[in-house]
């Protein structure tokens, strides 16, 4: 077990990509504090797993997250790691959106890696030694139409992540964001049902490569999170991962990509 | 001149890079609407844009208002009848460790420089959409590609604006409107004159204002200091017809610079 005296918190853990993190850091070892907007899922997460506990937590709430940091250092004496999976998402037209659209989406997405970071590095700088680690999206690099907001909220992560992984690099604290090659279901309902917009239907979400294999991303996923986490990851900082090349974002017809 | 009787509008215009953008803009003839939060100053500026030969109108416009940014749109029509060339620039920037960022810091710069981004480009798409033809161009920087400390804000709100520059342009694409980013890197404006006190300020150690400045331009392969017209003159480019085969694109303008650490 590559994590067995460490201590990490995985907020936004409703997706599968969350629930793979989770359960991978679950397995190498890692105490765990989930938190999900929904109680209910993060104690279910949670209760599936081994030394963890769920919280409910917006994201959007700096009270909340300092609440969330409070009790896993009350529980676990520390924080080693904090991964952010808090995404929601939107598919519409620039000329459509709303500034509720706007600020929803970039609160929820952006700004929790803020509100995030700025709780957990006290501790972690105190201890001289951490890892934060962004879920972003490929669409952050390649900017998909219908998806602005969302792709906007996302580099802006990746940004902020890089600036943030060169002030804290004499902390022994490392910064690092992956990049999803697809948006999931929970993303698109979430997204939905905060802003107000008609729901997707069920089972939908967005790919962007025909060869992408939405069942084993996760897994995949999980691993890089738990290989950066770890002493192997220990000299890696300010990067950003996604996991392959081929991308069909500029493709006219994005909608047939879309799985709607 | 590569923009007779074109159409521009400038946001930011009052000073520093937004200044030189509407003036390099009306010396290849295009007329141009100066708006700036600072009236004065972009009243100032469209003088000098008329005193060039080419009409003008100032505006004063908050980018985080979509009343304002609706009514620099209903403005420049009402005038002009058209907007051929929107010039998204206006930005702000602070500097400050994220372990002591104060929130409002975070708003401050996420909102005018992404959310104004978003609020004035999204009013002129409607308009562009209704010519089925426009150039928009935003001004994002060095720091949305790379990352520095004391800025993850600003950092965070540069990298927005080239991502979403990208789903902009995939949207636009088919009513034959560009839509690309500029990415100026260590240039003598006025925000760099209060970054340069922060940064030595922040230093401390014998850091300086000369000291810094003198570590910018080593860092820029050129060797020099950029100014706002080495930027206005890329922003020229793409908003003429010599740039109709390039959308989603973010062009650095930085001497060769790369951000880092």
């Amino acid at each position: 077990m590559k994590l067995s005296d460490k201590t990490a918190i995985v907020f936004g853990c409703n997706g599968l990509i969350a629930q793979a993190i989770s359960k991978k850091l679950s397995k190498e070892g890692c105490k765990l504090v989930v938190t999900d907007l929904k109680k209910e899922q993060a104690n279910k997460v949670a209760s599936e797993l081994k030394n963890a506990v769920g919280l409910g937590v917006d994201v959007r709430s700096e009270k909340d997250i300092k609440e969330a940091v409070d009790a896993a250092i009350k529980k676990y004496g520390k924080i080693d790691f904090v991964v952010n999976c808090s995404r929601i998402s939107l598919f519409k037209e620039v000329v459509e959106l709303t500034e509720n659209d706007w600020d929803t989406i970039v609160d929820f997405n952006t700004k929790s890696m803020y509100y995030i970071a700025k709780a957990a590095l006290k501790n972690m700088m105190d201890n001289n030694y951490g890892a934060i680690i962004g879920l972003t999206s490929k669409t952050a690099i390649s900017g998909p139409a219908n998806l602005s907001v969302y792709s906007a909220s996302m580099n802006a992560s990746i940004g902020f992540l890089r600036s943030l992984s060169c002030e804290v690099r004499n902390n022994n604290i490392r910064v690092n964001a992956i990049c999803p090659g697809f948006i999931e279901h929970e993303e698109l309902v979430l997204g939905a049902e905060l802003t107000n917009n008609d729901p997707p239907g069920e089972g939908i979400y967005i790919q962007f490569s025909p060869l992408i294999n939405v069942a084993s991303e996760p897994d995949a996923l999980a691993n890089l999170v738990a290989f950066l986490a770890s002493k192997e990851g220990e000299f890696i900082t300010g990067q950003t991962y996604s996991l392959w090349e081929d991308d069909m974002t500029g493709y006219r017809n994005l909608g047939q990509m879309a799985e709607f | 001149m590569r923009l007779e009787n074109k159409v521009a509008a400038v946001t930011g215009a009052g000073r520093g890079i937004g200044r030189a953008i509407a003036l390099a803009l009306a010396k290849d003839g295009a007329d141009v609407v100066v708006s700036d939060i600072n009236l004065q100053e972009a009243k100032q500026v469209s003088k000098e844009i008329e005193a060039l030969g080419r009409k003008s109108l100032a505006l004063k416009t908050d980018v985080t208002s979509k009343k304002d940014v609706d009514d620099l749109i209903k403005k420049t029509i009402e005038k002009f009848s058209t907007l051929d060339i929107i010039v998204s620039n206006a930005g702000v920037s602070s500097m400050e460790y994220v372990v002591d960022m104060p929130e409002d810091k975070w708003d401050f710069n996420m909102d005018v420089n992404l959310k104004g981004t978003f609020l004035v480009t999204q009013a002129a798409a409607k308009q562009m959409i209704s010519q089925q033809k426009g150039k928009i161009i935003c001004t994002a920087s060095m720091a949305g590609k790379g990352g520095v400390a004391t800025q993850a804000h600003y950092n965070a709100s540069k990298h927005g604006v080239v991502a979403y520059v990208k789903s902009l342009a995939q949207e636009l694409a088919p009513y034959g409107i560009n839509v690309n980013s500029i990415c100026p890197g260590s240039i003598k404006t006025s925000m760099q004159d209060r970054e340069v006190e922060w940064s030595a300020q922040i230093r401390g150690a014998g850091a300086t204002s000369e000291s810094i400045r003198e570590e910018m331009a080593n860092f820029t392969p050129l060797g020099r200091i950029g100014l706002p017209e080495d930027v206005a003159k890329v922003v020229v480019f793409l908003a003429s017809d010599d740039a109709a085969f390039m959308t989603g694109q973010a062009i650095n303008v930085t001497g060769g610079q790369i951000n880092t650490c």
